[in-house]
């Protein structure tokens, strides 16, 4: 029998370094930090957040209120994050923080955000090439400086970051620093290309909408984050189902307006796992848009506005992508929940497509009013309703008018216009005068 | 197809602008820099657009010795009077938009753009922005004027749909901007973080230089308006143009974090003389800033005239 050769499939740290960090956008790579912070602060609460209706309950729980600092600094050449959360001890940063992925063990119930283990890691490796963390845990923290050119060059086996152990710290002294210096030159002008902090603020401002409210204050430049609040009209569909240990509560119903319109930002499908927005106002095939029960996204349906509620005390089972600004479109829980999202959408999508004629003229704008409900709800105590509901379509309500419109030569306009002694008469109001004077002259009504 | 705007050279006098006319001093005493930091600008072609005046075609031409010029006239009737008007032979008038202007012109030479536009800030103006960042070569320049105010169709709404309204035409570019920026008196400064944004956005994966802020400025002739513009520079010149400017036009910054206003002055003559002295002279007392302030003056106005003095312009009435 031939001897077996052990073939070298050792990983390269620089490849898998690129690997990690190529298909993750830089905001997203931010929002990877704050998962920490966040996943860390709401630790404690984890027994009361395992259900949709758990996170309303504490939603709604007024004893509950933020107690951590997440702070966001962009400077040129540098990037710092910090909160003020409960640390990350020595033994759990010699241990976990810095590997690569969960390995065999299970979810220990209490992570909320944190679900792959390499979300902090990439983010890092994403930003520069001088990390500088520092950690205050009860139980004593640590260091690290890392110079991840350097780390990248060792071939040294087992992976390791040299950390030094910190001493333990009163409960009102814990957090975390990252320093990152020496960003990478497409970080920095990414970082200065005069939309960056705001497209940032705003994905903060949407995916953490839930933890801001409870949880967390976010600061981006010392200007604090405020999170989005959408609302729907309570005359809404719902539903609420479980699969394979997931608790998924779907929402479809109308919008309410912003600024007297219905804002393309605000209209869609807004998906949420575990509290956090993976996917926001998305029009796309990736919810069913074009093809999957619904037809293509058009602006008629702006109206519209549907929520996906993803719960689950093993992270790792929800339907998000490792970056987890997207969904996992193969996933079993996002592909039965897609069904469901057409069913009820469709009903929605059908009354708005009824209110225009073949002509795309609108019928009525007060049946959307009526449609939205006599109340409106917030987006989440509308996507963790315990019960099911339908959304009643009203009766279509029919314009005492009509528009006419016909086409008639300029040169005859003209003419109506001049015999009228009023040159500067616009054609519908030619329009509008002769249609009067038939009715008045020929017809007889007044 | 929608009306082209008329120009506003139509309705306002353009040859009684106070701060305007300061405006033009200001740019062309940072321009000079440019050419003692070894920019030729003589060599430079500018474009602006100049009505049927031409105010800016003249200083450029006279100050920093400009030949090769560009006049954008997208008005059709505007257009006639500027080739009536037109005061040399090297101006060329063009009756075309910024857009289509950008889109089909090719030259080589080394520019000086500067786009006064007639109306509020919106799409197409933030697109010119983003196709000049491609077409800028380093060394050249690049200003936008436009109107300070909110545009016609934000003019009539609250705040907070003016600010959704405002969001939702320029998208991530207006993601700076709060709700007390688009309060009406407020307005300025909303269009300058759009402008400065988009500025930024257009030049950010340039790697041959940066684009640097040299003049962002906001004054009320008749109605508010904000300058916004830089020059591409390489590292080495910008380090040369940044400590002259410091010396020459302290007043101005020279990052992205703040507009200089540019005040109007409204002096009787008599007035204007004391203020001159008190400028120049420098002492905290003095006989003649005893008197002004016994007339109500402010020792802020005495400092905003002090920064202004070279470039105020001084009207007088004359029959031709």
């Amino acid at each position: 029998m031939a001897p077996v050769i052990m073939a070298d499939a050792s990983p390269e740290k620089r490849l898998f370094i690129s690997l990690l960090t190529r298909d993750i956008p830089l905001v997203a790579a931010f929002l990877d930090l704050i998962d920490n912070s966040i996943n860390a602060t709401v630790e404690p609460y984890s027994l009361r957040l395992r259900s949709a209706d758990e996170y309303l309950a504490v939603f709604a729980d007024t004893e509950v209120s933020p107690e951590v600092d997440i702070r966001i600094k962009l400077s040129p050449g540098r990037v710092e994050i910090t909160d003020t959360a409960s640390g990350i001890s020595a033994e759990t940063a010699k241990n976990h923080v810095f590997k690569f992925g969960r390995g065999d063990e299970p979810s220990n119930g209490t992570d909320r955000l944190s679900v792959y283990g390499i979300g902090l890691k990439r983010a890092l490796f994403k930003l520069g090439n001088k990390i500088v963390m520092r950690s205050d845990h009860v139980d004593g923290g640590f260091d690290l400086k890392l110079d991840v050119s350097k780390w990248a060059k060792s071939s040294q086996l087992p992976w390791t970051f040299s950390i030094t152990p910190r001493n333990p710290v009163p409960a009102t002294e814990t957090g975390t620093s990252i320093i990152v210096t020496e960003l990478y030159d497409q970080v920095q002008r990414r970082l200065d290309d005069g939309l960056f902090e705001s497209q940032l603020r705003d994905s903060v401002a949407k995916t953490y909408a839930y933890y801001l409210a409870k949880f967390v204050r976010i600061y981006i430049d010392d200007e604090a984050v405020e999170g989005i609040s959408i609302e729907l009209g309570n005359n809404h569909a719902s539903e609420i189902f479980k699969f394979e240990g997931v608790t998924c509560a779907v929402t479809a119903g109308i919008g309410v307006p912003q600024g007297g319109s219905f804002r393309d930002k605000s209209a869609g499908w807004f998906v949420f796992c575990n509290g956090r927005a993976v996917i926001s106002a998305d029009k796309s095939p990736l919810t069913g848009w074009g093809g999957n029960g619904l037809p293509i996204f058009q602006p008629k349906h702006r109206p519209f506005l549907g929520t996906v509620f993803f719960v689950s005390d093993d992270p790792e089972q929800l339907p998000w992508t490792t970056t987890k600004s997207a969904i996992n479109e193969d996933s079993a829980v996002w592909q039965t929940t897609k069904r469901h999202m057409a069913s009820l959408g469709r009903v929605v999508i059908s009354f708005l497509d009824g209110r225009y004629t073949d002509e795309g003229t609108e019928l009525a704008s007060k049946d959307l009013q009526i449609a939205m409900g006599d109340a409106k709800v917030s987006l989440l105590s509308a996507a963790t309703g315990k019960q099911k509901k339908s959304f009643q379509a009203p009766a279509k309500v029919q314009n005492a008018s009509v528009r006419i419109q016909y086409d008639a030569l300029v040169e005859e306009i003209s003419k109506i216009a001049k015999h009228l002694k009023r040159p500067g008469m616009s054609g519908s109001d030619v329009g509008r005068h002769t249609f009067h004077y038939y009715l008045r002259n020929e017809v007889g009504a007044e | 197809m929608p009306r082209p705007a008329r120009s506003t050279a139509r309705f306002i006098a353009y040859d009684l602008r106070p701060a305007k006319q300061s405006e033009r001093g200001i740019l062309i005493d940072m321009l000079r820099i440019g050419g003692d930091v070894g920019l030729s600008l003589r060599d430079y072609r500018y474009v602006g657009m100049g009505a049927n005046r031409f105010y800016d075609f003249l200083l450029m031409h006279k100050y920093l010795g400009m030949k090769s010029m560009v006049s954008i006239e997208h008005d059709p009737d505007m257009y006639q009077r500027a080739i009536y008007n037109v005061p040399y032979h090297f101006i060329d008038v063009q009756n075309t938009t910024v857009s289509n202007f950008l889109a089909s012109d090719e030259s080589e030479r080394p520019e000086i753009l500067w786009l006064d536009y007639d109306g509020g800030i919106g799409p197409d103006i933030v697109g010119d922005i983003a196709s000049i960042g491609t077409r800028l070569k380093v060394g050249d320049y690049c200003f936008v004027t436009v109107s300070g105010g909110p545009p016609r169709v934000m003019d009539q709404v609250g705040d907070a749909d003016r600010l959704a309204m405002l969001q939702d035409s320029l998208g991530d570019l207006a993601g700076g901007v709060a709700l007390e920026d688009v309060e009406r008196a407020n307005f300025p400064d909303a269009v300058h973080k759009i402008l400065a944004a988009a500025f930024k956005n257009a030049f950010a994966m340039r790697s041959d230089g940066r684009f640097r802020p040299l003049l962002q400025v906001e004054y009320a002739d008749s109605m508010p308006m904000v300058t916004v513009g830089g020059a591409l520079l390489a590292d080495g010149t910008w380090q040369s143009y940044k400590q002259r400017m410091k010396q020459a036009l302290p007043f101005l910054a020279l990052d992205w974090s703040q507009m200089y206003e540019i005040r109007t002055f409204f002096l009787s003559e008599r007035e204007r003389a004391l203020f001159d002295r008190v400028a120049t002279n420098g002492r905290p007392r003095s006989s003649e800033r005893n008197a002004l302030r016994k007339m109500g003056f402010k020792d802020r106005e005495f400092e905003a005239y002090k920064e202004l003095i070279r470039y105020l312009p001084r009207y007088v009435e004359t029959a031709v």
